[in-house]
């Protein structure tokens, strides 16, 4: 081939150029860090890493949410604990107070303390967080949860909504509990159904909290019923002049279960052991129950369906009950069977306490959990990003110093070449 | 007798113009696309002689240079391809620096953006989050509309380059053709050649050749013909066709190029793929214009989406959310040769096209015209309580409907205020109407990155969707599509089964009347009707008076982005169903009154490319964000079952109800009625319950699970009195005076301070409603909305309530309540439904914004990718045929210095002849002086 003097000019220089390039873009390569440039080095790759950076920036947000998620729990946790030694004091001040050898005046000083303790409730239950906001009000943060009424009763003001934080690419974490699930919604009773005494009811009786023994009939005949049931008892006197020897001296007594309208549930029914009916089972419309002490004729009992009862209303109750006076035993009756609630109602709303609490602790549990899947999905994405998109820096080194051997041979050439010219001989 | 003289001579004037030309090739060495030249020698014609022929030495043939045709040509072509590359290259390398990758561009902003609403959903009711939100979306917006300037700036730059090279091209076309005709009048240039003038005129070519594509032809007479590559003459002999750098036709923005005297609209971008031209026609179409078009899809997508799901939230305030943002609509451009002065305006599609509601009697049908599909069967509809299905609302006014009517819905695009009535259809008997709007639900997922292209093509034909019969109306014939009236809306209206009018909507003028229709038969009998006729033939159901069919103009629609015709003439309904599967929704502009489009009218759509610059922020109030729902749901707290309900959704911001309080009343565990307490209505007694139901009336939706309580006594409020009542007084509820009382189911105690009075307390509000009321037994006591009534213990003996015996009033059956979320400003759930947004795959076919851009971004590289190895390719090749050009043409100085010392020697031994010649002259001189 001929070879034209502008030839051998274009050709150095090109080859000069070409590895000065390939030198630059492996400088640059090292110095960044980065393999890829520009988009038009490896468009696939390129959208990979746009991607993987999304997904690692959103992985620090979720990072970011769980501790704020997390500090949130951890305050409404303490606030929840408060509440629970509460009620616990509570309850071993309604065990003491169901004592018989008690005074009306060491019942006053309970009643003092259930006092205090309704009042270090309520401020437990108006617990703000580090912002400020009142941390069971629901979303309601700024306005105070909890507040007396002039009647005495305490009433709710937050709603029902519960805060969401998102915390992975498809979870939500609800993070605090509203008020009323934690100190208003607490069934009253046994969870189930609750009994009461007849204010009116003369004899030493007094009814179990009771217990559901059929959930199905209960749920079909009892809920499905006309309630509040009443269970009715029946004493027939001694009839004197008749031989105790056949005929003991104790009376008969019988009881019926009536409904809301008068309706028979149970029809008049013998207790079985006359000597010994004390705590004798009452079963109708699936649930259990039973009478003790002595109930005189006409005595009522009431079982009705549990309702949500505040813990505040069941300090209230306490208080009140222990209040009552302990003359007759129809007042002692009220008096055990009042404290008798109390202290399942303090046993359900603590109950719910526990409850809300492991929900507290299942929720930090599950955001540790997801804090863990977190990371660990990070590694992966930091990985797979450096493996895109880091320069191999051996690879570039050594691709770096081929380039630069080859620009020094070119250039060296190029020098010769040059020089070389018939020119230089003639003349 | 030979000359040796003359021959030495010869031979001097031989070498020197040989020593003359490798002076002119050493001079050339490095100037651009000369050829080096040779002086041709040939021997000089012999004398005869008696004994022969006697060589009289040399002559100089010509002066020619060396040149292959094929090599230029592929050189040609070449530097076309590497000029076309560079521009491309060098553009797209603009553009792909500016829309950058993870760390540049859009990117942060968009990361910063969606992070500073994660922190608003973590602190909804803190402002500084909230500013910071604001903050990072004004960002954002800017950004956008920067980078959008910057693609301008890089179009404008593609007009001022198309300008250039056309100006350019021009001059050398005319240096070309003044070349020409200096080589046509050297009039032996055959056998002569003009060796610089012809290397001067391959440099201009090669010069045109970058700016466009170019084919040359040589003429007999050494002059050449210059043709654009896809024939179009630039230079013809020694006259030149002047190019022209226009603006499009459709968007006068737009510079395109157009040979003089050529017809506006066929211009020649299509046709220029190769040199600088080619490179900026190639830039705009298939990088430039999809780039656009994606940063205003994102734009869109972001605005509409988040604007939709804003609207739905309530803010710090208690006020529906706004717009977040402001968007502007699709761009709309008529052609600037358009006949008729008709223009569309589009917006993205939010509407559901037109559905046939039927009724039989019992039930109502819902079909949706476009694809035939019954979208709800065996339904109901209560006068004035709404129904959404299908993303449509539907209510029912008063008014009595007659078995076998049937209404034609089509559903207004948007606003609460702009509810559609709907239209009966011919036959109906009875009175009854609806309304119908589309809730608002932006699908940007089926927008395309393309323009469309709206061409007139002709009248289409329809028969109305009220028709009572079903005859079918054939597509026009078009027997004169130069009517002035071609396309204007033309109405066949049956006034009998038999008897038609026909009457120019457009016009106003009537056409015929009292025509007998036979089926089958052309309409009209003879001739035309503003240059078409149509036939309509019977169906199965037979016409009656009142059916109608129209004429009107037939589009056809191009999707320019794979080149597709998606609709082949069909009337503006058509064209609407075709584009709103595009994610488009076009209207006629009607206002001032312009003419229908005339036959051959143009119309382009873009889509998104020119959304961007309007993209801004719509609040600058932190205070306005809306993170709350507008709504709460919640069981009621008195309930006896643990039934529970979801915490609602709105399904329908604009329902102007969507706060009212409602109240759902469970009568019985499997059946409840649903009361809005705000307007006082009942919305449904009886419906019947099953766990997860979902439950949707004013624009609000929520699940009720659980096995619910009913009601015992048949009031939603029971009365009791307390077991611990030392009086044995009863209570009952005995009448409701108001069961929409927000209050009603309220627990309220009346407490007895003595025998004969009492004190009323509301236990859930906390308030006192009365104190110290005088009692009489059986008397009324009302409050909240229920009347009750304490009655003494008949006895005997008597006995009245006591002092501090309680009676309590209570709701019965289990309730739950939807309202207002006044005050819920802790609320997220809106803005954690605006977080979502961020990963919701609804634009582009299914991508997220991210997404979105990310590919805009994989594309551009891609093709920067293509481009750069294109460019690397081209450059090799013509680097190649440079090589070949230059061994054949190009100098080389060992050469020229190896021809100098050739000829100089030869020059010397000629001189040597001439000394010789001398030196015999000399010795034949002294001889005879002798």
């Amino acid at each position: 081939m001929r070879i034209s003097t502008s030839m051998i000019y274009r050709r150095g220089i090109r080859w000069m150029n070409d590895h000065q390039e390939g030198l630059a873009k492996a400088q640059e390569q090292i110095s960044s860090g980065r393999k890829i440039l520009k988009p038009s080095d490896d468009p696939t790759n390129s959208a990979r890493l746009m991607e993987l950076h999304k997904q690692i920036k959103l992985n620090e947000q979720y990072g970011r949410n769980i501790i704020i998620a997390n500090g949130r729990q951890g305050i409404e946790e303490v606030a929840v604990q408060e509440s629970t030694e509460i009620l616990q004091r509570a309850r071993e001040l309604t065990i003491q107070a169901n004592n018989a050898a008690l005074t009306s005046e060491n019942r006053a000083s309970i009643i003092l303390e259930v006092r205090q303790l309704r009042d270090q409730l309520m401020a437990a239950a108006n617990a703000r967080d580090s912002d400020g906001a009142f941390l069971f009000a629901g979303f309601k943060e700024q306005s105070q949860p909890f507040s007396s009424t002039p009647g005495g009763d305490v009433v709710y003001n937050g709603d029902q909504g519960q805060r969401a934080l998102q915390v992975g690419p498809s979870r939500q974490v609800p993070v605090g509990d509203t008020g009323d699930s934690v100190f208003m919604l607490i069934r009253n009773g046994n969870g189930q159904f609750r009994t009461e005494l007849d204010a009116n009811n003369q004899g030493s009786g007094t009814i179990t909290v009771g217990s559901v023994a059929n959930p199905s009939e209960f749920q079909s005949n009892f809920m499905g019923g006309d309630y509040p049931y009443t269970i009715e008892f029946q004493v027939t006197p001694r009839i004197p002049g008749i031989d105790p020897e056949t005929h003991p001296p104790e009376p008969i007594t019988k009881y019926q279960v009536l409904d809301a309208n008068g309706g028979v549930v149970v029809p008049f029914t013998p207790l079985a052991a006359e000597e010994s009916y004390d705590g004798e089972t009452i079963s109708f419309n699936g649930i259990e129950v039973a009478v003790e002490g002595e109930p005189k004729d006409g005595d009522r009992f009431v079982v009705k369906p549990s309702e949500n009862q505040s813990v505040f209303k069941t300090l209230d109750n306490l208080i009140n009950t222990l209040g009552n006076p302990d003359r007759t035993e129809a007042d002692i009756a009220v008096m055990t069977h009042g404290l008798d609630n109390a202290l399942t109602d303090i046993d359900q709303a603590l109950l719910n306490l526990n409850q809300v609490r492991g929900q507290i602790g299942s929720r930090m549990n599950a955001l540790d959990a997801q804090e863990e899947v977190n990371q660990n999905y990070d590694l992966q994405l930091q990985s797979l990003q450096s493996d895109i998109g880091s320069t191999d820096i051996a690879e570039a080194a050594s691709r770096m110093s081929q380039e630069l051997l080859a620009l020094q041979a070119s250039q060296q050439s190029f020098a010769k070449i040059q020089g070389l010219s018939l020119f230089n001989y003639i003349g | 007798m030979v000359d040796i003289l003359n021959t030495a001579i010869r031979g001097l004037m031989a070498f020197r113009a040989g020593m003359a030309t490798t002076g002119h090739n050493v001079a050339n060495v490095n100037t651009p696309y000369y050829s080096r030249q040779r002086v041709e020698l040939g021997t000089a014609p012999p004398e005869k002689q008696s004994y022969g022929y006697m060589g009289t030495g040399v002559d100089i043939e010509s002066v020619t240079r060396a040149y292959d045709d094929f090599v230029m040509k592929q050189l040609r072509g070449h530097t076309s391809g590497v000029s076309q590359y560079e521009h491309l290259n060098d553009l797209t390398s603009q553009l792909s620096a500016l829309l950058g990758d993870t760390d540049v561009g859009l990117t942060p902003d968009l990361e910063a953006f969606f992070g500073a609403m994660q922190d608003l959903a973590d602190s909804p009711a803190s402002i500084p989050a909230r500013q910071v939100f604001l903050d990072e979306a004004e960002t954002l917006t800017t950004r956008i509309q920067d980078i959008n300037s910057a693609l301008s700036d890089l179009r404008d730059a593609v007009d001022t380059g198309i300008t250039n090279a056309v100006t350019a091209i021009n001059n050398l076309a005319t240096g070309i053709a003044d070349i020409n005709r200096a080589v046509a009048q050297a009039a032996d240039s055959a056998t002569n050649p003009p060796n610089d003038l012809l290397d001067d005129r391959d440099r201009m070519l090669v010069d045109l050749s970058k700016l466009a594509g170019i084919q040359v032809v040589t003429q007999k007479d050494g002059s050449l013909n210059v043709f654009l590559n896809n024939g179009q003459p630039l230079v013809v002999g020694n006259t030149t066709q002047k190019l022209l750098a226009v603006q499009s036709g459709f968007d006068p923005q737009e510079m395109t190029v157009r040979l003089e005297g050529q017809a506006e609209g066929s211009d020649l971008e299509r046709y220029i793929t190769s040199g600088e031209l080619g490179g900026y026609f190639e830039f705009r179409r298939t990088i430039l214009n999809p780039a656009q078009d994606g940063l205003g899809l994102l734009a869109i997508g972001v605005a509409e989406t988040f604007n939709e799901q804003h609207q739905r939230g309530m803010d710090l305030d208690g006020a529906l959310g706004e717009n977040l943002f402001n968007i502007g609509s699709p761009r709309m451009l008529a052609h600037s040769k358009n006949q008729g002065d008709a223009l569309f305006s589009a917006a993205l599609n939010n509407t559901a096209g037109a559905y046939e509601l039927s009724y039989d009697g019992t039930d109502y049908t819902l079909m949706r015209l476009s694809d035939g599909v019954i979208v709800k069967d065996n339904f109901s509809l209560t006068d004035d309580i709404p129904l959404i299905v299908d993303n449509i609302y539907l209510e029912k006014n008063a008014g009595a409907v007659a078995s076998g009517d049937r209404f034609l819905l089509q559903p207004s695009a948007q606003g609460a205020a702009s509810n559609a009535t709907s239209t009966p259809y011919n036959g109906n008997t009875g009175a009854a109407t609806f309304e119908t709007r589309a809730i608002t639900t932006t699908d940007s997922s089926q927008l395309v990155r393309s323009d469309y292209e709206i061409l007139t093509s002709g009248v289409a034909s329809r028969a109305s969707y009220t028709n009572a019969g079903n005859a079918i109306i054939s597509a026009p014939t078009v027997i004169d599509q130069n009517d002035a009236n071609f396309t204007n809306t033309v109405t066949i209206q049956f006034t009998g089964a038999a008897t038609y009018d026909v009457i120019d909507n457009t016009t106003g003028a009537t056409l015929a009347t009292a025509q007998a229709y036979v089926s089958g038969a052309t309409i009209p009998p003879t001739g035309d009707y503003n240059g078409w006729s149509v036939a309509i033939t019977d169906g199965a159901t037979p016409i009656a008076a009142g059916d109608t069919f129209t004429i009107s103009a037939g589009y056809t629609v191009t999707r320019w982005s794979d080149n597709q015709e998606i609709l082949s003439n069909g009337d503006f309904t058509a064209l609407n169903d075709v584009m709103r599967a595009e994610g488009l929704h076009l209207n006629l502009q009607t206002s001032p009154p312009y003419s229908p489009p005339r036959y051959e009218d143009r119309f382009l759509i873009q889509p998104t490319r020119n959304v961007a610059p309007s993209f801004e922020l719509n609040i600058s109030d932190p205070r306005k964000i809306a993170a709350a729902a507008p709504i709460t749901a919640t069981a009621w707290a008195d309930n006896v079952s643990s039934t529970a309900i979801s915490a609602g959704t709105v399904v329908d911001a604009d329902n102007p109800n969507l706060q009212n309080t409602i109240r759902i009343q469970f009568t019985s565990a499997g059946a409840f009625d649903v009361l809005d307490l705000t307007t006082g209505t009942t919305l449904a007694t009886g419906l019947s319950y099953a766990s997860g139901n979902e439950i949707t009336y004013n624009g609000w939706s929520a699940i009720i699970t659980g096995s619910p309580q009913g009601n015992i006594s048949g009031n939603p409020v029971a009365a009791s009195a307390e077991p611990t009542n030392q009086g044995s007084a009863t209570v009952a509820v005995t009448g409701l005076t108001d069961l929409y009382d927000e209050d009603l189911l309220n627990k309220v105690e009346i407490r007895f301070t003595s025998t004969n009075t009492f004190d009323v307390f509301d236990l859930t509000k906390g308030a006192t409603l009365a104190s110290g009321v005088s009692y009489t037994s059986g008397g009324n006591i009302s409050y909240n909305g229920w009347t009750a009534q304490i009655t003494d213990d008949p006895g005997p003996p008597a006995v009245t309530p006591q002092a501090g015996d309680v009676f309590q009033i209570r709701s019965d059956g289990d309730a739950f309540v939807i309202k207002n979320n006044q005050g819920g400003i802790g609320d997220n759930r809106n803005a954690l439904a605006l977080v979502d947004l961020e990963t919701k795959q609804q634009l582009l076919g299914g991508n997220t914004y991210r997404g979105v851009y990310a590919q805009m971004i994989a594309e551009v590289g891609a093709e920067g990718r293509r481009v750069e190895n294109t460019l690397w390719s081209q450059e090799a090749l013509l680097e190649q045929s440079t090589m070949t050009r230059e061994s054949i043409s190009g100098v080389n100085l060992d050469e020229e210095a190896a021809n100098l010392v050739r000829f100089q020697q030869a020059y010397q031994a000629a001189a040597q002849i001439i000394q010789t010649s001398n030196a015999i002259f000399s010795t034949l001189l002294e001889a005879v002086r002798g």
